[in-house]
């Protein structure tokens, strides 16, 4: 059975470049415009994975990775950060145990599905 | 102390550092000069270490060693010299050798070649010759005899060729020059063989001739017969000699060789000495091996004979080269001239060292027996002959030494001269020393005899303060002076009415009968006033008499009568000494002292001792007269006390009154005769003029004391009739004659009049400790209700009920401020509502009609004032305000406020009070303008802080607007070039679409931040036109409604319109920003207006939507760069640049932007172009 992943990003564009990319290669996307989008989603999807960005209208990227950390269901659920800069946030730094990776704005098709796959294996 | 000073100088000098001993000072006993040389001997010692410091070494002597003498030193440096040019000598003639070896070796080889060429000479003329021979037909024919005897006549005639001959093809001789010898073959000769070969002349090799035993060679040459066959060969052999007659005809140098070798080393000739070397093998291999691979050249080697020589070589014959000549020229005739040379050099050189060496030794010499002559009178000199002296003559005529020794011969003076002063000035100390001895011994006796004196009058001083009654003391006195100051002492006494009383005659043998019969008789004779002895005498004169010798003459002239100059000649009487009692220049009467019996006579010692006893006596006299007088005057003390200002009362050592005066008899209303024996507290009773208790009684405080005490302050005192009277009050305690208190004495006045002084300055005293306690505190507050707080402590201020602070907009100068601000209010709950507000205008405020910047207004009843409207009045008394005070607040000369003082009552103030008042506000005023300055510094500070972060934030979002479009291309871009999966072309179209639209995205954001960089650096370029602003919007108007596609459009402009200068591009960039805003934030299909009017002095645009409208709290910077009106994140796309660009464009235009005040509904964004009139006007 293929992988699903769920994105959480804002900008249109950047959400479909991500999806056309990962439906290529044969995972399973869901999409979210919005932080509260995708949690809703996580109501009733459970994802191998998700893509989310940290600037996002309305609740942040922080605001859901805290809410997904009270939830047990959710917690254990491998997180990929989408930054603009990527040197702004460290793995190491970061609190949520389950934030597996980060990438960084703009990032080529070859780096985002490395990065994919690297992160599910 | 000098005496001290110049014993230390002595023993100084005498023991040359030696410390003074204290103990020849203490025999002077002066405690002040021993002190004195404690000081002189630590100043010693310490000296002393000085000079141990000071003390230069001599210096070590140098050690001894071959250089260490001038005259060596200076040989060693000639030496050295020599060296340079010794080094140069040498390397002169070895560069000399070389030229000359080459010059050699070029000669030796030049030699050989000359040799070789010569031979080859020699060989053609034989070739010349055989040719010439051949031709003979007696030759040609064999015919022996006649060929025979033609080559003997050939060899006599040349000398040059050792023989002729011929020989057949078989070898054997046809004939020959020298035909007794035995006839021989010659086919094995090497010759032979290569002539035969040979079909013209040959050269046969060098070697010893078979025949002749010579060093020869042969030539041949063929004869043919007329078959052509060769039939003969004829030859000749040559000798090697005519190598030397060569040699000796070029004249070689001396000890030259010349060798001829053939090819295997074997010496075919040698020059000289040919007969022992010819056919010996040469002996240097060297030489041979290079001759053999070189064949022509030159070489250095050891001869035959064991000389070394330049040898140059050459073949001899060129064709064979079997032969070759050597000439070895001589190295020592060679290098003979180089070597001389050098010798000459050398020789030279040796006797320029030698004679500079005698030369130095002689000089040195010299110059070592003058310098040592110095060296032996400075050692006399430093063994302390201080007679040493140099015979400078002998010191040669070098200067420098002959100044040394002129010198030198100075020093020697100079310490002589200083030697034989020391001596002398030792001598001298010597002297005084011996003398201040002398002096010593002198002072000790005396002083032994001043203390017996001392002593003596020390018993007089006793005898004379024993007692008051100076007769007594006197009598006794004159006792205790004999027989010490002689046989008889007489005193008499100055009385009151200038007549003499005979106090005391006194004998010193106690010859009662005697004194009884002089006193009877000084009684019944007085002495004359015209005598000029004793004692009536010294009275009168006031001087000392001493009368050495009482002759019988001056008895006479004493005497009045017989039986008078009987009795004291009886007395025998010796000497006398009549002294005035004399007491601050008052003669009181004479002392008077003789010799009689014991015949001595007075010294001047005597005479001072019983001066002194005059003069004590004397004082005495004096002190008991003042005892009299004083005694006397207590009597009318009572009297003056009685009359004095101030109240006195005297008590007794219980307290009870002894006296009291009339002031004191008026102050407490007592009467003497009543007071008189009471206890002291009955009739001076005082209380605390405070508290109203009663104080403890000044009698025993003054017992207590047992000194002057100032009793208590604010003392009021009961007078009998119940009268309370502020006194000021001390008291004093009386003593006795024995020291003891026998009672006190109280002094008082009434001090009502004074008090009232008091009064006033304590008043001003207040004052001023409130204005500095006030200023202190006002201006270490920091708030203005601190401020306000510290000025109500003042209690001056005490009937104030409410007080406020007003602050102007602006300094109120020409033109009145439009409003004020109660920056601190006291009590607020009873001032005015108007006071209350932050803000208000200040027609608005109800006392703004008393405002006045140069002087405090002051209502004292606010009912009776015109300028306060009836209704706040009211207001006024119904919060118990009845009086108010208003005072300008003035700063840096700026009237920026007011400070309003609200009364209950008001009590008018004083001149002083208001003053004293205006102080404190004038303090007020400058800390609250300080308070106002600092809160205004922190403002901009903080305005500051806040741009700074903005910037930050504002590089922040830039950042973030760039990359988002950028992530969307570089994603789709890469995405493209996936090589792993493909997409269908309806899917690639999108992805080229998205590029596209993100890229546009990209460069409209990078434009707006060009033109916003641009208009901030105000560098962006407007071009401003003429123009109707109907104008404008319809150049724009295709832009617009595709931006409000999904709106409804409405533009409504008036005709009538005044023309505007603008650049129609960038105000449509202004609309076009405007219209894409409203869109992008009201919902669709709601209506956007653009509508303009002439407003100000120019047009004015508005942009209205119909969406939420803009939040109150983000009109302040919506016009600010990246500031969205929901900050953070939109829901919007935009970089928040427009309404910034917006801005800045308008600006540029020298117009205004604006957003509605929020009232109404939706957004309204204005905008105001200057109309063109306006800017003509401004421009001109």
């Amino acid at each position: 059975m293929a992988a699903t992943l769920l994105i959480v990003e804002d900008e249109d564009n950047i959400r479909t470049f991500i999806t056309v990319n990962l439906r290529a290669r044969g995972f399973d996307v869901i999409e979210a415009s919005s932080a509260e989008e995708g949690l809703r989603l996580l109501q009733n999807r459970s994802p191998t994975a998700i893509i989310l960005d940290i600037l996002l209208p309305g609740m942040s990227g922080w605001d859901m990775l805290h809410i997904m950390s009270q939830d047990a269901d959710l917690k254990g659920v491998p997180v990929i950060l989408m930054t603009a800069s990527a040197s702004n946030v460290r793995i190491a730094d970061i609190d949520y145990s389950n934030v597996v990776h980060s990438l960084p704005k703009p990032v080529s098709a070859g780096e985002l599905v490395n990065v994919i796959q690297k992160a599910l294996a | 102390l000098e005496t001290c000073w110049r014993i230390k100088w002595v023993s100084l000098r005498r023991h040359a550092g030696a410390v003074y001993r204290v103990s020849d000072c203490r025999q002077i006993t002066v405690a002040r000069i021993e002190k004195m040389c404690q000081y002189v001997n630590s100043g010693w010692q310490e000296h002393s270490q000085t000079m141990d410091e000071l003390t230069i070494p001599a210096g070590r002597r140098l050690r001894r060693h071959l250089f260490s003498t001038f005259r060596m030193r200076l040989v060693l440096l000639i030496f050295l010299i020599l060296i340079p040019v010794l080094v140069l000598a040498l390397y002169t003639a070895s560069a000399q050798s070389a030229l000359a070896r080459q010059a050699t070796e070029r000669e030796a080889l030049r030699l050989a070649q000359l040799t070789a060429a010569n031979q080859e000479q020699i060989v053609n003329s034989a070739e010349q010759l055989l040719i010439a021979l051949a031709q003979l037909s007696i030759l040609r024919n064999g015919e022996t005899e006649a060929c025979n005897e033609l080559f003997v006549a050939l060899r006599e005639q040349y000398d040059n060729y050792t023989n002729f001959f011929m020989v057949d093809t078989e070898g054997d001789t046809v004939c020959t020059g020298i035909p007794e010898a035995a006839p021989i073959n010659v086919a094995d000769r090497s010759w032979f063989a290569r002539a035969m070969q040979t079909d013209g002349f040959s050269i046969g090799e060098f070697g010893i001739g078979a025949v002749t035993g010579k060093p020869v060679f042969t030539l041949s040459y063929p004869i043919y017969d007329d078959d052509g066959q060769v039939r003969f060969q004829l030859g000749t052999s040559l000798d090697l000699e005519h190598i030397a007659q060569f040699a000796i005809a070029t004249h070689l140098p001396a000890r030259t060789t010349l060798n001829a070798i053939d090819r295997n080393g074997t010496i075919l000739y040698r020059y000289p000495d040919p007969e022992v070397w010819i056919g010996q093998p040469l002996l240097s291999q060297t030489l041979l091996d290079r001759v053999q691979s070189e064949h022509s050249g030159t070489i250095e080697t050891t001869g035959l004979d064991g000389e070394n020589r330049l040898y140059g070589f050459a073949p001899l014959d060129s064709s064979n080269e079997s032969a070759f000549v050597i000439i070895g020229l001589s190295n020592q005739t060679a290098f003979a001239q180089v070597k001389s040379l050098l010798l000459q050099n050398l020789f030279g050189l040796g006797a320029v060292a030698a004679v500079t060496y005698l030369l130095i030794w002689y000089g040195t010499g010299v110059l070592g027996r003058q310098v040592n002559t110095l060296v032996a009178s400075t050692n006399r000199l430093a063994r302390g002959d201080l007679s040493a002296r140099v015979d400078v003559n002998q010191l040669g005529n070098t200067r420098e030494l002959h100044e040394l020794g002129i010198s030198f011969n100075e020093m020697a003076r100079a310490l002589e001269l200083r030697q034989y002063e020391l001596t002398n000035e030792i001598a001298e100390h010597e002297r005084t020393e011996r003398q201040l001895k002398r002096a010593r011994d002198e002072l000790e006796s005396r002083v032994a005899e001043r203390t017996a004196d001392l002593a003596f009058l020390a018993e007089a001083g006793m005898v004379l303060a024993s007692s008051l009654d100076y007769e007594i003391t006197l009598s006794a006195v004159a006792r205790l002076a004999v027989p010490k100051l002689g046989d008889w002492c007489v005193i008499d006494v100055l009385g009151e009415n200038e007549s003499t009383r005979q106090i005391a005659i006194v004998h010193a043998g106690g010859d009662s009968q005697r004194v009884e019969q002089l006193r009877s008789m000084n009684e019944r004779y007085p002495v004359r006033e015209d005598v000029l002895y004793g004692y009536q005498h010294v009275i009168q004169t006031g001087q000392m008499q001493h009368i050495e010798e009482i002759t019988p003459a001056i008895l006479e002239s004493v005497c009045e009568n017989e039986e008078q100059l009987e009795l004291l000649r009886e007395l025998n009487l010796c000497s006398g000494l009549c002294i005035p009692l004399k007491a601050q220049d008052r003669i009181l009467g004479a002392i008077t002292f003789a010799t009689a019996e014991s015949g001595r006579a007075y010294s001047p010692s005597d005479i001072a001792l019983a001066e002194e006893l005059a003069r004590r006596a004397a004082l005495a006299v004096d002190n008991a007269q003042l005892y009299r007088e004083v005694r006397q005057q207590r009597e009318h003390l009572h009297v003056t006390l009685s009359s004095i200002g101030d109240a006195v009362i005297v008590t007794d050592v219980e307290g009870r009154i002894t006296f009291i005066n009339t002031v004191a008899q008026s102050i407490t209303r007592w009467q003497e005769a009543s007071a008189i024996g009471r206890p002291l507290d009955d009739v001076f009773c005082i209380v605390n003029e405070a508290s109203g208790q009663s104080l403890e009684s000044p009698f025993v405080r003054v017992m207590q004391a047992g000194e002057v005490i100032g009793l208590a302050n604010n003392t009021l005192l009961i007078a009998r009739d119940g009268t309370r009277i502020p006194i000021d009050d001390s008291g004093a305690p009386i003593r006795g004659a024995d020291g003891e208190v026998i009672g006190i004495v109280l002094v008082f006045r009434d001090i009502s009049e004074r008090r009232q002084g008091e009064t006033r300055l304590k008043a001003a005293l207040l004052k001023t400790r409130d204005l500095y306690e006030i200023s202190r505190r006002i201006s270490s507050v920091s708030s203005a209700d601190d401020v306000l707080r510290a000025l109500m402590a003042s209690s001056y201020l005490e009937g104030v009920r409410q007080v406020s602070i007003l602050a102007f907009d602006r300094p109120w100068d020409d033109q009145p401020p439009t409003s004020y601000e109660a920056v601190a209010v006291l009590h607020p709950e009873l001032t005015f509502p108007e006071e209350a507000g932050r803000c208000s205008l200040l027609d608005h405020h109800p006392l703004a009609g008393l405002f006045s910047r140069e002087v405090p207004t002051a209502v004292a009843a606010v009912r009776d004032q015109e300028a306060i409207a009836p209704d706040i009045c009211a207001q006024l008394e119904e919060a118990g305000i009845g009086g108010v005070i208003l005072f300008p607040l003035l700063a840096g000369g700026e009237w920026y406020g007011m400070l309003l003082l609200y009364y209950g009552t008001y009590n008018p103030w004083d001149h002083a009070e208001v003053r004293h008042i205006q102080g404190l506000v004038d303090q007020v005023a400058v800390a609250i303008d300080n308070i106002r300055l600092f809160a205004a510094e922190a403002e901009a500070r903080q305005q500051a802080e806040e741009a700074n972060q903005h910037k930050l934030r504002f590089m922040g979002m830039i950042s973030h607007e760039l990359r988002t479009p950028l992530a969307s291309i570089k994603g789709f871009a890469t995405t493209l070039l996936a090589e792993d999966v493909s997409f269908d072309d309806e899917s690639l179209r999108q992805f080229y679409a998205i590029i596209d639209e993100e890229a546009d995205k990209l460069t409209e954001l990078i434009e707006q931040l060009l033109d916003l960089s641009s208009l901030q650096a105000g560098t962006l370029r407007i071009v401003p036109e003429t123009q109707p602003v109907q104008a404008i919007l319809d150049a724009a108007m295709a832009q617009l409604e595709m931006l409000a596609s999904q709106h409804e459009l409405v533009v409504e402009i008036p005709t009538e319109l005044p023309l505007v200068l603008a650049d129609a591009h960038r105000i449509g960039q202004v609309l076009g920003n405007l219209v894409g805003n409203a869109a992008k934030y009201s919902p669709a299909g709601t209506r956007i207006r653009i509508t303009a009017q002439p407003f100000d002095g120019g047009v004015r645009v508005d942009v209205a939507d119909q969406g939420p409208g803009i939040p109150r709290e983000a009109r302040s910077y919506i016009f600010e760069p990246f500031r969205q009106a929901n900050s953070g994140k939109s829901a919007h796309t935009g970089a928040g640049l427009g309404l910034a660009i917006c801005n800045g464009l308008i600006d540029s235009h020298n117009g205004r932007i604006w957003i509605d005040d929020g009232c109404t509904e939706g957004t309204t964004i204005s905008f105001v172009l200057p109309a063109v009139s306006e800017i003509i006007d401004e421009q001109p």
